[in-house]
């Protein structure tokens, strides 16, 4: 193994010619040094397990890390009255699960669901670097031509939460899903931590009060850092594989999902277009009722269908069946670092010091 | 220090808790034909339903005579009743609207309707339709099999004298489906030969006044760092909401803090429990064939002898006898799976703490402690116990306090004869499985979350690449199914290709509520 040519644009998309793919990955490259950069400086006598695949040449096994779609945090506060869990479901700013969706109806009724994990930086990016692609890109996906004052000030500042992104769900706009979020949790997971006598910390969710990373009640973040840590703690490297992006895990068989035709046989799978990235890295995609399709001898739409005997009301609906969301780290060998843990962020800096070697390096 | 509440044991049905725990049952399926007619039955039934308080008293007393006598020869015998309905049936007793709007979706929609990777419906022998889904389901169970078979005689007596204008109120769907468990050496074990319902969790509160007087009796010591979270080794504390209507429910990220009750939309809901009801046939041949295959193969590829009991051990998690691999990795161990202090005492990431009892003692410390395995190795990721129970694994949704939300009480209980030992490998034809029986606070938080993820999906509780599989014993679904297996930390698992036909086939069931015994007179027969 050698180190990384070049990171590759989320989900291998191919948006991006010379030299913006290199800008593109550059940008990648500066944002795994910087947390490399930021937990050397803040934990003195760390040697960092968190890496940057194009600066260093690791040999490290994929570890795709995957969680449930839907956000949790709405389940546990209107889980006892599904009507509002799914009504409040459908709103971005709580689809925090680094998956949001938008819901197309006609008449109220669903037609289309689009589903997007596509973080903001990379849009961020093409918004400064190539506007006139950013308009065209977005045409493509709306599918008609889109004004370009709807997406990017007089000033040419980028419009994340523009009209046409929130009805198409063209990429995250939740305050937390952001593609930093995932590689900032990943790096601050590799530090183990000692709290109230246990050293190093392993259980989840003393790990996630102690190091921060994200809300207890996500399914995502928790998870993520977690994982990672276990790793860190068996004296593993890690970094996250090339192409990084977040990413559906896969579409799945709507019969899987308890979706059914109005004639009650089971949904297809060409009810699923993947719409950006590539089978093992799905950024977007569709969930419609393919044109022409009869049941009963007459053409129906999503919200015609059900979901384990309910009608389709809500694109989440279909999230709740049984959508994931993945990313993927590269795990080095085990046993190779014995780094000490710190203790939880606050603290003053004098109070920390190096701590016995993790019992599990 | 955890203040627990108090159950109302005597309005909670004693099948739910603390469980029959008898040697024969017969579960009787029911439709109502005249809804008058159904109400007087009822009515005339509520007394003789097994209330949880008498339940927990004969279960004391029974325990009591068995420490003193040590055996259970000629102890006391009971025999017990349980009524439960589905959504159908409830809304016939009340209104559609009233059951649909407090009742959780997925048991308004019903088991068929369901997406846990069941065959197709129309092949099921019950429950495969809204018809065909019983508005009543009776469980008698009893210690003697000739009480059990005079308490179902009186009771079918009773649903035959249930007339209504010269016609039958209630319709039996079938003769009962009798259930027992299995004898000799397989005691306590299920038909492909496992110790079966050592790992149940354990219910928060307590019985009378005195909050001392726990429901699950606790055997850590007050001063063991785990005496607030579990009640045996091994068995952990779980809030009664879990399990029963209008209590505390768990906290996800706190394991001592109680979550806000669920509200009872109507309040005949307090006291009462889901029940999920899956008759689950044992294909034993095409299981044991697959294990003699599978270690053969396993013993060739990796260099290293493994017997079929050892490889079917890695599917379950545990051996035949009942201990768990991560304190018996290399071979059986049976005096520590006939330690119930011991044989339920394990972690799977971490180390596992050594319990103190309440008498001062350490529960068997000459035998094997569970060592940590946080990489599977000791017991795969894929093996059915760890699968269906993580235990303080990290997993997709979260750790170890997410994982005690999804924990049910089993009640189930074989059916058939057991298979003749000599001859596993050959296909007798005859019909023989589990009656699986689940209670939990929510079907579709509990049970479905637990089949549809970590049971059918490839890489859930556990994240690994590749996937380690689905759960060998009851994963289904339309995808390919499989399940990799370590051998040495060192190299890549091994593969295996799980066959398209399973061999834990569902051939009926439901979903169905236990209503708690007030209602049985009150709401549900006014």
């Amino acid at each position: 193994m050698v180190t990384l040519d070049r990171f590759s644009l989320p989900g291998n998309l191919t948006d991006l010619d010379e030299p913006l793919a290199q800008a593109w990955s550059d940008s990648i490259s500066n944002r795994l040094d910087n947390e490399v950069a930021a937990l050397v400086l803040g934990h003195p006598g760390l040697q960092p397990q968190f890496y940057n695949p194009a600066k260093l040449d690791v040999t490290g096994s994929p570890a795709p890390i995957s969680w449930p779609a839907f956000p949790n945090i709405i389940e546990i506060n209107f889980g006892d009255d599904p009507q509002r869990m799914f009504e409040e479901g459908e709103r971005r700013d709580n689809q925090d699960e680094y998956l949001e969706w938008a819901t197309t109806r006609e008449n109220g009724k669903i037609t289309r669901v689009t589903f997007t994990c596509e973080g903001p930086e990379y849009w961020d990016f093409i918004a400064q670097a190539d506007p006139d692609l950013l308009v065209s890109l977005y045409g493509r996906l709306v599918g008609h031509s889109v004004p370009r004052k709807d997406v990017l000030t007089p000033g040419g500042t980028y419009i994340r939460r523009n009209r046409w992104n929130m009805q198409h769900a063209v990429h995250l706009v939740q305050p937390n899903n952001t593609l930093s979020a995932e590689i900032n949790i990943a790096a601050q997971a590799t530090l183990l931590r000692r709290h109230d006598g246990h050293d190093p910390v392993t259980d989840p969710s003393e790990l996630i009060e102690c190091s921060r990373f994200g809300v207890e009640e996500r399914h995502s973040d928790p998870h993520i850092g977690d994982i990672v840590n276990q790793q860190a703690r068996a004296g593993c490297s890690v970094t996250l594989e090339d192409p990084i992006a977040l990413y559906l895990e896969a579409l799945p068989d709507p019969a899987d999902l308890g979706i059914r035709k109005p004639d009650g046989t089971a949904a297809g799978e060409d009810c699923w277009r993947l719409e950006r990235g590539d089978q093992n890295h799905i950024l977007r995609a569709v969930f419609e009722v393919p044109a022409g399709e009869t049941a009963n001898g007459a053409p129906f739409a999503v919200g015609d269908m059900t979901i384990e005997g309910d009608p389709i009301e809500f694109g989440g609906q279909i999230v709740k069946a049984g959508l994931r969301v993945k990313l993927t780290g590269l795990i080095g060998k085990s046993g190779v670092f014995h780094n000490p843990s710190f203790p939880c962020p606050g603290l003053p800096l004098s109070a920390m010091g190096p701590g016995p070697s993790s019992r599990r390096a | 220090m955890v203040v627990e509440e108090r159950l109302e044991l005597s309005d909670i049905q004693g099948a739910i808790l603390p469980g029959f725990k008898k040697d024969h049952a017969a579960i009787i399926s029911l439709r109502i034909d005249d809804v008058a007619g159904c109400k007087t039955w009822l009515r005339a039934r509520a007394p003789e339903v097994a209330r949880a308080d008498e339940v927990l008293a004969f279960n004391r007393l029974f325990k009591q005579i068995r420490m003193r006598r040590g055996g259970e020869a000629l102890g006391p015998k009971a025999v017990w009743t349980s009524i439960s309905f589905s959504a159908d049936g409830l809304s016939l007793l009340r209104s559609r609207q009233e059951i649909e709007a407090a009742f959780e979706d997925a048991f308004f929609d019903g088991m068929f309707q369901s997406a846990l990777g069941d065959p197709p419906p129309s092949r099921w022998a019950t429950g495969g339709t809204p018809d065909g889904v019983p508005h009543i389901l009776v469980v008698v169970a009893a210690d003697d099999p000739t009480h059990l078979a005079a308490a179902v005689a009186r009771l079918d007596a009773t649903i035959a004298e249930t007339v209504t204008g010269g016609k039958p109120a209630l319709r039996s769907m079938d003769t009962p489906q009798l259930g027992a468990t299995l004898t000799g050496a397989l005691q306590g074990h299920e038909h492909f030969g496992f110790k079966d319902g050592i790992s149940q969790p354990a219910i928060r509160g307590v019985a009378s006044e005195d909050p001392q007087d726990f429901v699950d009796a606790r055997r850590l010591a007050t001063d063991d760092a785990n005496y607030e979270l579990f009640a045996e080794p091994g068995r952990p504390l779980v809030w009664p909401g879990q399990f029963l209507i209008g209590y505390n429910r768990q906290d996800r990220s706190d394991f001592l803090k109680p979550f806000t009750p669920f509200e009872p939309k109507v309040p005949w809901q307090r006291n009462g429990s889901y029940l999920v009801y899956r008759r689950l046939q044992q294909k034993v041949h095409a299981f044991w064939r697959f294990c003699t295959d599978g270690a053969r193969v396993f013993s060739e590829q990796t260099g290293r002898e493994v017997t079929p009991e050892a490889f079917a051990s890695r599917l379950v998690g545990r051996w035949p006898s009942g201990a768990p691999l991560v304190r018996a990795p290399a071979a059986d161990d049976p005096d520590l799976a006939a330690d119930n202090d011991v044989n339920n005492d394990f972690l799977f990431s971490d180390a596992t703490p050594t319990a103190t009892l309440v008498d001062g003692t350490v529960p068997s410390s000459g035998l094997p402690r569970a060592r940590p395995d946080p990489n599977g190795h000791l017991c795969p990721f894929v093996a059915h116990i760890r699968k269906v129970n993580p235990r303080d694994d990290p997993t997709d949704t979260g750790g170890p306090r997410q994982t005690r939300t999804r924990l049910t009480l089993r009640r189930g209980i074989p059916y058939g004869p057991a298979k003749d030992p000599a001859r596993l490998l050959e296909d007798d034809g005859v019909d023989r499985g589990l009656l699986f029986m689940s209670y939990q606070g929510s079907i579709q938080n509990q049970f479905e979350f637990v089949v549809k993820t970590w049971v059918n999906l490839p890489n859930s509780p556990h994240d690994s690449d590749p996937p380690t599989g689905q759960d060998p014993l009851i994963g289904q679904g339309s995808a390919p199914r499989f399940v990799r297996l370590p051998h040495d930390p060192d190299a890549a698992d091994e593969k295996f290709t799980l066959p398209d036909e399973t061999w834990v086939v569902m051939t009926g069931g439901g979903y169905f509520f236990t209503p708690p015994v007030s209602a049985l007179s009150g709401a549900l027969a006014e």
